[in-house]
């Protein structure tokens, strides 16, 4: 079969129906320059050494900060990885595979997403989970539109308090589809549940994200109840680690629980790859984006393993597929699995609850000596907690990095520059590889640092 | 359900040519083409439909398929049996495996709808 992707008229019709005259009209965003079509590349002539050698020093150029000295969260977190973690999914059976096209053949990657959707299911404490998403925002986003499929009622409340980078991905997928973006504001570190009474208008989706983007835990009830008071589908934004010390969504009666997978055994790296999981009751289950594997019998009754419900995706429904995603982020999930089954309820609950303490231990420290202040003393918190500094967030961050070697947190004015003191703002996280000995250097570092600014004057 | 005395559409449809709130449902023929039924995804009680709109999705293990309503009109009544035994409509498409009931609004004729001789002639077009 010859595989020709379009042919002339086919352009020509789809040219017609975007309205362009010809390729180069709808290429015409892109500089001149840059077309290869007019300008042929010119790649300087380097042998294979002297690539990898320029690569080298430009990688050397990254200032590589050790585990204690890292307090950034924000998002992406970093916890230990045992060593059978990146083992394990280095193999080539699984490195190299791509996602299963005849899936029952590939019985060992039906069997990891099958194990990958269980744990997911035991963290969330909810009915079914799929093979996995590309990330936690995209998984959020598709957790909008399925809530949209179901209800058909064109508006979804966000809390303010979803980390920007999320609401801008959920904006991007419901903006051409019709959908009202309502917006839950927050009172100190916790998202205003109240705001939304039985006047507001009807909704498909409300949102809950705890922990939320300044560190505080939500309660899932008051966001159950609000959910119910516009008719949504209550949607948790969680994280995962953070599931082995606080309520699973399921506990509050969400109806879909999201989340970022990075946590669970997968490095900080570039912005991914990540994976995101999706979790929903069993009622739901059609409407759901991508794939599930499930565990059977055969003929012979041995255990085996099958890519069911893929009869929503893409390549079977084309334009009525329930999403775009037709595969799932298989390696990253496998990690995902791999670091579970190593760490199990226990290992995960040390995890947790050390990360939990050395944050607290943290915040103690800074309140204590240093002229700092939480954000929202009555706002529990899990692994990161928003701080009030008396000066202003981005100088003492410079100031711990370049002087100390120590990378302090996250300045907030970035996401939420419209809270108050939003400027002296910093979001400091700690996971089980700080020791009390980093927080100690932490301590001396800042007390240093506020001392040479409040001498200054450059005291807020 | 005696198919003789059905109306159908050109894409598989079947539905009951009088009454009040008619059955519908879809024909032996796509049944067969489908496999086997494993989930019926219905409309709610309540839901106006127009003629040639998609409500209704069934789902075999490597297809899932539209069901396009014969009439206009407002879904009065689902078959809730389907829930939990999907494969009526393999056993029975014509009887136990009908899909929905609708209430004609009237604003949809029934010309271009084919009796049971005439759809079994398009099969075997």
């Amino acid at each position: 079969m010859a595989y020709i992707p379009h042919t002339a008229e086919d352009r020509k019709a789809m040219l017609e129906a975007i309205g362009a005259d010809s390729l180069d009209e709808l290429f015409r965003d892109i500089p001149e320059e840059l077309q290869c079509s007019t300008t042929p590349l010119d790649l300087p002539p380097h042998n294979e050494y002297e690539v990898e050698r320029y690569f080298e020093e430009r990688a050397g150029e990254n200032r590589v900060f050790p585990a204690g000295r890292n307090f950034l969260g924000a998002g992406a977190y970093r916890h230990f990885i045992p060593a059978a973690v990146p083992y394990i999914a280095s193999r080539g059976e699984f490195m190299t595979s791509y996602t299963p096209y005849q899936a029952e053949v590939s019985q060992g990657t039906l069997q990891a997403i099958f194990e990958f959707q269980s744990h997911i299911c035991a963290l969330t404490a909810m009915e079914v989970a799929n093979a996995s998403m590309y990330d936690g925002a995209t998984a959020l986003a598709e957790a909008l539109v399925m809530a949209l499929r179901d209800k058909r009622v064109p508006r979804v409340y966000l809390p303010e308090l979803l980390p920007p980078e999320w609401t801008e991905v959920c904006r991007t997928f419901v903006r051409n589809i019709g959908v009202e973006v309502q917006t839950i504001p927050a009172k100190g570190a916790r998202t205003d549940f109240s705001s939304i009474t039985e006047d507001a208008a009807p909704g498909c989706a409300l949102v809950v994200c705890t922990p939320n983007a300044l560190g505080g835990v939500e309660d899932g009830r008051q966001a159950r109840a609000a959910a119910d008071r516009v008719k949504a589908h209550l949607i948790a934004v969680v994280n995962p680690t953070s599931l082995a010390v606080l309520a699973p969504p399921g506990q509050y009666g969400a109806d879909i629980a999201v989340g970022e997978g990075q946590p669970l055994g997968v490095p900080v790296s570039f912005g991914g790859p990540y994976a995101g999981f999706l979790a929903c009751r069993g009622r739901l289950i059609r409407k759901m984006p991508g794939r599930v594997a499930g565990e059977t019998r055969d003929p012979e009754g041995r255990r085996g393993f099958v890519l069911t419900l893929q009869t929503r995706e893409q390549h079977i429904r084309r334009d009525k597929a329930t999403s775009n995603i037709c595969t799932n982020q298989g390696l990253v999930a496998l990690m995902i699995s791999v670091y579970l089954t190593l760490l199990g309820r226990e290992g995960l609950r040390e995890v947790a609850e050390t990360s939990l303490l050395r944050t607290r231990q943290l915040a103690s420290a800074l309140t204590a000596d240093a002229g700092c202040e939480l954000y929202d003393p009555a706002t529990p918190h899990f692994h990161e907690v928003a701080i009030r500094l008396p000066v202003a967030a981005e100088a003492f961050r410079r100031r711990m990095k370049d002087e100390h070697g120590i990378l302090p947190g996250f300045p907030l004015a970035d996401w939420f520059p419209s809270l108050p003191d939003a400027q002296r703002l910093l979001l400091v996280n700690c996971t089980e590889l700080i020791s009390p000995a980093d927080i100690d250097n932490y301590r001396h570092a800042a007390t240093a640092v506020l001392e040479q600014e409040a001498a200054a004057g450059r005291t807020a | 359900m005696d198919e003789s005395k059905l109306l159908f559409t050109k894409s598989h449809e079947w539905i009951e040519p009088e009454g009040e709130a008619r059955r519908c449902g879809i024909s032996a023929h796509a049944q067969e083409m489908l496999g086997d039924i494993v989930f019926v995804e219905l409309p709610e009680a309540g839901r106006k439909v127009s003629k040639g709109e998609e409500f209704i999705i069934v789902e075999s293990p490597k297809a899932a398929a539209d069901v396009y309503a014969p009439l206009s009109g407002e879904v009065v009544e689902v078959n809730e049996a389907l829930e939990g035994d999907p494969a009526l409509i393999n056993k029975d498409p014509y009887g136990e495996g009908w899909l929905v009931k609708i209430k004609p609004d009237g604003t949809s004729g029934t010309d271009d709808l084919m009796d049971a001789r005439a759809y079994k002639d398009s099969l075997e077009e």
